[in-house]
This record gives C-alpha cells, structure tokens and sequence, in this order.
C-alpha cells in the first residue's frame, strides 16, 4: 500500500471536536473535568455507604444482643456466626470484585487480556467455592437457633423442623450456583469469548 | 503527586491526545453515541491511572496502552454488538478546515473499511493511521515487532482489497 501517508492525513483529519459540536459531543475539558469529579465523588460515595451499612448491621445487632438479657449462650453463638458469616461472605465476594476493576490498564494488551480472563474466570471460581461453604455456615447456625427455640418440644417436631430447614436451604446450594452460573454467562461470556478470540489471534504469532 | 499536579497533568495530556483517542474509538466502535461512552471511559481510566503514571514512560504509549484496554473491555458494558447499518448512520466529524467533500467521503470509507476488519487488525490499523512504528504498536500490544509486521502487511493487503472495492 504505497498510499499509507494519503490514508494517515485522510484518518487524521476526523478530529474529537468540531466548531459548535463540542459541546454535544462532551469532550470539552471543561466537561470531562466535571465528568471526573462527578466519577470520583460517586465512588467515594458508594465506599461510604458500604463502610457505614455494614457498621449499621454490626452496631444494631451487637446492641440487640446485649440488651436482650433472655438470649441464651447458644441462640447469641448462633446468631453471631450465622452474621459473621455473611458479612464475611460479603466482603470477600467485594474484594473479588475489586480486583477486576483495579487491572492494571496500562499493562500491553496481551498482558492486559490474560489477566482480564484469569480474574474474570475467578469470579465464578469464587462463587464456586464459598457459596456452598457460605450455606452450610448458614445451616449450622440456623440449626443452633432452631436447638434452643425448639427446646421442650418431642424429638420428631424437632427432628422436622431441624431437617425440613437444613433441607431447604441446602436445595439452595444447586440452585444459587444455577442462578450464579446463568448471570455470569450472561453478562461475561460474549466477553469472556471476545477476549480469548483476540488473545488468540496475538498468540499466532 | 498532589491534585492540582494530577489535574494539571490530565489536562496536558487530553489536549495533546484527545484527537487520537477519538480516532482510535472511531475505529474500534461502529456506533457515534458509544464512540462518546468509550471515550470517556478511556478518560476517566487515565484519570484514574495518573497515580501509578511514571515519568520516564512514554506518554503516548502509555496513553494508548489505557485507551486500547479499554477498547477491549469496553463489551463488557455495553455488552451488545453494534451491525453495520449503525455506522453508516453515524455522523462524520472532520476537522472544518479539511471538511471538503472529497476527504469527508474518503474517511467515511476508510472508516467503514476499518470496521469491517477484526477487532485487532482495527487496532492496529487504527495506531498505524497514527503514524505510530512498529516498536511502538509492539509494546502497546505486547506482540513481536516481527509478528506486528506481518499482520499490518495483512491487514494492508485485506484493507487496500476493501477500499479498491469502495471507490468503485
């Protein structure tokens, strides 16, 4: 292609703004200005309201648990592991987020795209693995819970109550991880296909 | 770094490249408001790694390195394919001192030649219209200098192919 200098002055003639449509095109440094403090004032945000729901469940339920002098050793043990869990569930669900969304950008692109797939793949990996531990958590402090309410009562009510909660959401497991699976597909897959297609075509050589 | 350095930095370099970036969006999306969307994502991505910037890097490389990652995730959100019928909607912006018709048209079908390349060959095609070499679409991309002149020798040959067909 001996015309490649014509192609480069063609190309570089399309500019990002022109004359009355800068405005509407939003590129004005002035927009882009306000556009990052309005980026950078949202995230603030969102890590505010995380940090203050979390201490909010906390404050509340540590409150409820030491005003509430009937609650036996074993329904506060229960409670607090059934809390503890979610919470820790929550947040190492948050971090596995986090680290899709602190790539590093600048890396090369293939750099960039194996690790894009490697973390992306993890967050199902992550749902994998601790959902089914997350539930079972659950169902041990349930059962606790359900030990001391149901304390005075014959051991076939017991035994119903114990089995048909523990049952219930152990059912859950399968169908989580089904929902879990299905969203994820959804929303990476065509992505998850883009980049190994790409990465694909940069192995070539 | 502090924030007015940060800002004042940011603002050097999307004055200095924002025409580029805009092209290089161009080329890789066929649709005029997400060509906007993406952008700004590669703005604010800048942005964002202004902190871990060093000095002795290259800015344009650095530059480029962010918008084309950002290009490549850039399905993630909008998680949608865009038909051709999109871009030949989409409005032509060239610079009003060379907007005569004749190079309007002509970057009209260089752009939609582009995009009916594959979404690697449209970024390197798109960094090789930038006038960038070889070295430089290597370590943007992390391919060998060799490999990269095969493929442009490719993607020349497969876009000459087009635009001979379009200025018929």
């Amino acid at each position: 292609m001996n015309n490649l200098k014509q192609l480069e002055e063609i190309w570089q003639s399309q500019k990002a703004v022109s004359g009355n449509d800068e405005q509407r095109l939003g590129v004005t440094i002035e927009l882009m200005a306000d556009k990052l403090l309005a980026f950078e004032k949202k995230q603030k945000r969102i890590t505010l309201f995380k940090v203050i729901a979390i201490s909010i469940i906390l404050s509340i339920f540590s409150w409820q648990l030491f005003t509430f002098s009937d609650l036996s050793l074993i329904v506060v043990v229960g409670l607090g592991w059934i809390v503890f869990c979610t919470i820790l569930f929550i947040v190492l669900y948050w971090k596995q987020r986090s680290q899709l969304e602190n790539m590093n950008i600048a890396a090369s692109s293939t750099d960039f795209i194996e690790t894009a797939l490697c973390k992306m793949k993890q967050q199902i990996h992550f749902f994998r693995i601790y959902f089914p531990f997350f539930v079972l958590a659950l169902v041990a402090g349930v059962n606790l819970l359900y030990y001391e309410m149901l304390n005075g009562q014959d051991l076939k009510t017991r035994l119903i109550f114990h089995l048909s909660v523990s049952i219930t959401l152990i059912i859950m497991i399968p169908i989580g991880l089904k929902i879990r699976g299905y969203k994820f597909k959804k929303d990476n897959q065509p992505l998850i296909d883009e980049l190994e297609s790409i990465m694909h075509e940069f192995r070539e050589s | 770094m502090n924030s007015v350095e940060k800002e004042a930095l940011f603002f050097k370099i999307f004055e200095n490249n924002k025409d580029k970036i805009y092209r290089l969006c161009l080329g890789y999306l066929k649709n005029a408001n997400e060509v906007q969307d993406l952008f700004q994502e590669v703005m604010i991505n800048i942005w964002k790694g202004l902190e871990g910037f060093r000095v002795e890097s290259k800015v344009s490389t650095w530059v480029y390195r962010i918008a084309v990652n950002t290009s490549l995730l850039y399905l993630k959100k909008t998680n949608r394919r865009n038909s051709m019928t999109e871009f030949m909607e989409m409005e032509m912006i060239v610079d009003e001192n060379s907007a005569d018709s004749e190079i309007k048209n002509k970057a009209d079908q260089l752009r939609l030649c582009i995009a009916s390349l594959r979404k690697q060959e449209r970024l390197i095609m798109t960094l090789l219209l930038e006038g960038m070499s070889y070295e430089e679409i290597s370590e943007i991309t992390g391919i060998t200098i060799n490999y990269v002149g095969v493929k442009i020798n490719r993607i020349k040959k497969e876009l000459e192919r087009k635009l001979k067909l379009a200025y018929e």
